[in-house]
């Protein structure tokens, strides 16, 4: 069969050499055709270059050093890293036998919300908080609606350059009372969210922490000293769905609540009720009797709506029913404040008093309608309600 | 003619597996889509693990054709055939949420090895029986009958074509169809094991298809196929149609209504029925005459209704949806509402009415066909049937606090191309980002707008909607789109393109893996193959290829219509067995000039087409000739390369099995490369006229090369003879 195409005028050596040089060519068209169809393409600018450490990368917090490894001990991924190798996180690098975050001072989303959106309801209502994000995250959820900042690395998103001191600056130049590290992971870009966190705290600017609270105690415990209020995501009461769902584990997230209560950072607790994942209302009774066994009953619980994002597109909303439920077993657990999200006009949108029962703060969407908390108080029954309210 | 010494119940056979292939592929497609929510890639994928593994089994079957009870092999392999379909498509719903995680995002690589892994048993059997089928037909009557088995079994599929698309499709749910094709294989196994059978097989053949009856009538395997796919959720009402399933479950208080298992919409959802309507109605001081394309059941028509509008005209391709809006919603219950269930592209060019605001809900661009809706040539058929400063709206992708690189690049391409159209684009980010474009001002302040208009929505209000916080979001996507991008085109559907690499941007999947794969495949080919071979690869890649560029450019220039699609597949078949048919016959008088002639005559139609379906588009040409164009184009290029696999059947040399099963599976190699680089990379990057002529290219090369190795071919050619 070989000898088959051999002729004397054209051999098969020179034939594929020319068939090869030919598809070559062509490739290297298609991607002329690239450049002239995308003349911008994104430009990274948080590149960990050759010549060493620069500009958006700080040396990082956190980790030990042996021989031929280091250990980064921010979060309980614990990864060991290699010459140059990048922590599951996607944002710390090895370098010359250091740890460095190239999150630094080049987040690729900077918006201002309001603070209900996080969502945190007993902490100064009605602001806004000037919202941050750095590209990466120490899990892999299915769901994450931030997938294309958190599942990159800053090299492959288009960046802002604003160091500490400028998102302090822009944040009191936007009027805004807070300062969000949200969105993407804010474990991830610990290094940046400590360093504008000291400063706004000089500035008299809170600090928000929207978080999946997967980090080891010590390092939490050393930011808690700059933070005011936390969001922290507890996606389900099983360590099997946990892995499942986003590549981590219950217990240490378990932990970051404890550490935050006793650290006197305000704390609220979101669950997304996910159908056929994390809506079994057994679980959920699990989950709200540990809370309020392990003195977290006075944490607000968001329990919120579902939408087909990212990896899990195949599944339906949750139904409201089930929220409902879900609230209902919750309050039955013995917490205080529960509420259903992502469910505009429900009426768990509102906070009723857990003395008397009343409605204390109705609410429409980010705005509050009546509210009857005076000085912390509920102004019908005079039952002190948890939260920050000014 | 050497056929008339064939036994008739081999050739009634060979056209069954035929016909059975079609119908089996064309149900296995459309649970694939279904299961994996998949978009042409995955179509694309299907298709090559097919035909690669189609073209593997008439590989084996050089080998297994030497046994001496090939005959009993046969049988068997037959009764296979007859059972595998059914239990391979329950397999694909039983094993969907046993192996991927429930409601999960299927990626490339596992519909990869999951559509291999389900379709080797199907597959390497017809392959098998292909190779089985030549050798036993050439030797009863004594000459090289391959072309004819492969025009038997073509035969078979066109008969199955028609069967499908123009009946069973509409009669049938899925597992009917496939029971039906059950029966239907058992009767042709028991007619040719009648002679060629054990006498066991008399009594085992009727008994399995007693058991195949009892079973589908106690399970109802559609409803337990469906239950597995849709778990903790109660089902409500399930449909095959045409255009795909349909399935509406239910769970607590809400309504789930799904289109391939992908969520159309559910109750509730506020958020999304408000968005859709009133970020552009908003717009406008009185909307009153309304344009719909798609969703108009899931609660958009009861926000339209908040306008004091007099008229909506609601376009829905497929009338299943329209049933089931109907049966289970009150959204088309107003006196206003317009239903017309056809293409919206076909709607446009008969519709007599002018729009102050067209509403286009219909998905991503995922496929080429959806494509169409996001195109230059669309936006100015939409225009014209649009009032001054009328306002139109799309929606696009979540990217709720960023734009990655490929959204920014799918938004920049959305933006430009509304902008040929209209002299203002507004983007409203949300669950969904709207791109609105009128030649009229937008404004972003929409909060205030819907508080001063007193509409009274749950989420599309000020206190949902800060427009401070939502104006800087717009300006900061809108700053971070590319000014200059290649528009979105009929013929160069570039959004298509880029949605393909978003969609693989998720599942951190390179695209150029594939291409890089495809490649060295081509190279294997080029470096293994001999020129007749060469050859017949280059037929079936151009067939494959020209085949899906005919059924885009018709959906394109006459619009989508679901039998015709399934005509222009059969009439392919039908111009394949034509061409193999008229080759077999006159066999005699062609040679290598003959090939190296046909394989010319496909490079010059290849370069020919792409002014052909320009001159088309351009021209204002009635249905009848629409399609007499479209069934001429077809029907010749399938003829052509029919023709080229008779000649070259007649060329190659060697024992019977050996060249049945090379110049199949190469065929089938051909086809399967051509599918997957047509569909995903050639169409959406460089368009239908530049990929015409890179397939074009690809038949010169090969002829050239044949007539450089032509006299090798000619004594090839006559030792063949001589060997036969």
């Amino acid at each position: 069969m070989c000898e088959f195409i051999e002729s004397k005028t054209l051999s098969r050596r020179h034939f594929n050499k020319c068939w090869f040089l030919g598809m070559g060519a062509c490739f290297v068209g298609l991607d002329w055709l690239e450049t002239i169809a995308w003349p911008e393409g994104v430009t990274s600018t948080s590149l960990l270059a050759s010549d060493g450490p620069w500009k958006w990368n700080k040396e990082a917090l956190f980790y030990t050093r042996t021989a031929n490894t280091i250990t980064c001990l921010k979060c309980p991924n614990y990864c060991q890293l290699g010459l140059n190798d990048t922590g599951k996180c996607r944002n710390r690098v090895s370098y010359q036998g250091k740890l460095y975050s190239t999150a630094y001072g080049n987040p690729c989303a900077v918006h201002i919300d309001p603070v209900e959106k996080k969502p945190l309801y007993h902490f100064l209502p009605t602001t806004r908080a000037f919202s941050i994000a750095a590209a990466g995250c120490n899990f892999r959820c299915l769901n994450c609606q931030n997938w294309q900042i958190s599942q990159v690395s800053p090299t492959e998103t288009a960046n802002l350059d604003l160091m500490p001191p400028a998102v302090v600056e822009q944040c009191i130049n936007m009027g805004c009372e807070s300062i969000a590290y949200t969105y993407s992971e804010p474990i991830s870009f610990y290094e940046y969210v400590l360093d504008t966190a000291k400063l706004a705290r000089e500035k008299k600017i809170r600090n928000v922490f929207k978080s999946n609270g997967y980090i080891n105690e010590e390092p939490l415990r050393f930011l808690c000293k700059h933070l005011d209020a936390a969001n922290i995501d507890l996606k389900c009461f099983d360590e099997g769905i946990y892995a499942r769902l986003s590549g981590g584990k219950l217990a240490p997230v378990l932990n970051t609540l404890k550490t935050l209560k006793q650290q006197g950072v305000w704390l609220e607790i979101t669950n997304l009720v996910i159908p056929s994942w994390t809506d079994n209302l057994e679980m959920i009774r699990k989950m709200s009797d540990w809370l309020a066994a392990n003195g977290l009953s006075d944490c607000p619980l968001h329990f919120t709506r579902f939408s087909p994002l990212y990896k899990l597109n195949q599944l339906p909303l949750t139904p409201v029913s089930t929220l409902e439920k879900a609230r209902e077993i919750a309050l039955n657990a013995g917490m205080r404040y529960v509420y259903v999200g992502n469910v505009p006009g429900h009426a768990a949108e509102n906070t009723y008093c857990h003395g008397c029962k009343k409605l204390i703060v109705e609410r429409k969407g980010f705005r509050i309608l009546a509210n009857n908390i005076a000085t912390g108080k509920c102004k019908f029954c005079g039952e002190r309600i948890p939260g920050v309210w000014a | 003619m050497p056929s008339l010494n064939t036994d008739k119940r081999l050739i009634v056979a060979i056209g069954a597996v035929g016909l059975t292939s079609i119908v089996t592929q064309t149900i296995l497609l459309r649970e694939f889509l279904s299961v994996f929510s998949g978009n042409e890639l995955v179509i694309g994928i299907v298709l090559a693990s097919w035909m690669i593994l189609t073209g593997a089994g008439s590989f084996l079957g050089r080998f297994v054709g030497k046994t001496k009870h090939r005959l009993d092999f046969i049988i068997a392999l037959f009764l296979l055939t007859a059972l595998l379909p059914i239990v391979t498509v329950f397999l694909l719903s039983y094993l969907r949420n046993l192996v991927f995680p429930v409601g999960t995002l299927i990626g490339v690589l596992e519909s990869l090895y999951c559509s291999f892994f389900l379709l080797i048993p199907y597959c390497m059997t017809t392959g098998l029986l292909f190779t089985l089928f030549a050798q036993t037909a050439s030797e009863q009557s004594k000459s090289n009958l391959i072309a004819s088995v492969y025009s038997w079994e073509s035969l078979g599929s066109i008969v199955g074509g028609f069967l499908f698309n123009l009946v069973m499709v509409f009669l049938l749910s899925t597992f009917q169809s496939l029971t039906f094709l059950t029966l239907f294989n058992l009767g042709i196994c028991f007619y040719i094991s009648l002679k060629y059978g054990r006498p066991l097989l008399k009594y085992a053949i009727p008994l399995v298809g007693c058991l195949v009856v009892a079973l589908t009538l106690t399970l109802n395997l559609d409803e337990l196929s469906k239950q597995f796919l849709f778990r903790n959720q109660k089902l409500l009402f399930y449909v095959d149609t045409p255009y795909g399933n349909l399935t509406l479950t239910q769970q607590g208080d809400q309504k789930n209504y799904y289109e391939n298992s992908v969520l159309l919409f559910s109750t509730n959802d506020v958020i999304s029925s408000e968005e859709a309507v009133h970020y552009a109605a908003i717009q406008l001081p009185h909307p009153k005459n309304i344009l719909l394309i798609s969703g108009g059941i899931s609660g958009t028509m009861q926000e339209i209704l908040k306008y004091d509008v007099d008229r909506i005209d609601y376009v829905e391709l497929n009338p299943w949806i329209i049933k089931m809006g109907r049966d289970y919603t009150s959204s088309l219950t107003s006196p206003k509402v317009h239903v017309f269930t056809e293409d919206a592209r076909r709607f446009l060019k008969t519709a007599t009415g002018h729009y102050d605001l067209a509403l286009v809900n219909v998905p991503d661009p995922v496929t080429g066909q959806i494509n169409r809706y996001y195109t230059v040539e669309f936006l100015h058929q939409l225009k014209s049937k649009l009032n001054e400063g009328a306002v139109v709206s799309f929606s696009l992708l979540p990217s709720v606090d960023y734009l990655g690189a490929e959204a920014r690049q799918l938004s920049s391409i959305m933006t430009n191309t509304l902008r040929t159209a209209f002299k203002n684009v507004l983007v409203v980010p949300g669950m969904r980002n709207y791109y609105l474009a009128s030649d009229a001002p937008l404004n972003i302040d929409i909060g205030r707008r819907i508080e001063q208009r007193g509409i009274s929505n749950s989420y599309v209000n000020p206190y949902y909607i800060d427009d401070q916080s939502l104006r800087q979001r717009s300006e900061a996507m809108a700053q971070s789109f590319y000014e200059h991008t290649v528009l979105n085109r009929d013929f160069t559907p570039v959004a298509y393109y880029r949605q393909i690499l978003y969609w693989l941007s998720s599942l951190q999947f390179s695209p150029w893996v594939p291409a890089g794969i495809l490649l060295l495949l081509l190279a294997a080919v080029m470096i293994k193959l001999n020129t007749i071979s060469f050859g017949l690869f280059t037929g079936g890649f151009a067939a494959s290829s020209i085949e899906l560029l005919l059924l885009f450019s018709f959906q394109i220039i006459y619009g989508y219509v679901y039998q015709a699609t399934g005509l222009i597949i059969t009439l392919f078949m039908a111009g394949l067995a034509a061409g193999s048919f008229y080759g077999q016959k006159q066999s005699h008088h062609f040679g290598v000039s003959s090939f190296i002639g046909t394989q010319c005559a496909i490079g010059v139609y290849c370069l020919l087409l792409p002014f052909v379906l320009l001159l088309l588009k351009g021209a204002f040409l009635g249905d009848f000739m629409i399609h007499a164009i479209f069934i001429l184009l077809t029907v010749l290029i399938a003829a052509l390369v029919g023709l080229e696999f008779s000649i070259a059947a007649n060329l190659r040399k060697g024992e019977i099995g050996t060249v049945a099963s090379e110049l199949y599976s190469i065929d089938l190699l051909g086809s399967a490369i051509g599918a997957l680089l047509v569909s995903t990379f050639l169409v959406p990057l460089l368009g239908i006229v530049k990929t015409s002529f890179i397939i074009a290219s690809l038949s010169f090369l090969s002829a050239i090369m044949t007539t450089l190795n032509r006299k090798r071919s000619t004594v090839f050619s006559e030792s063949e003879l001589a060997h036969v």
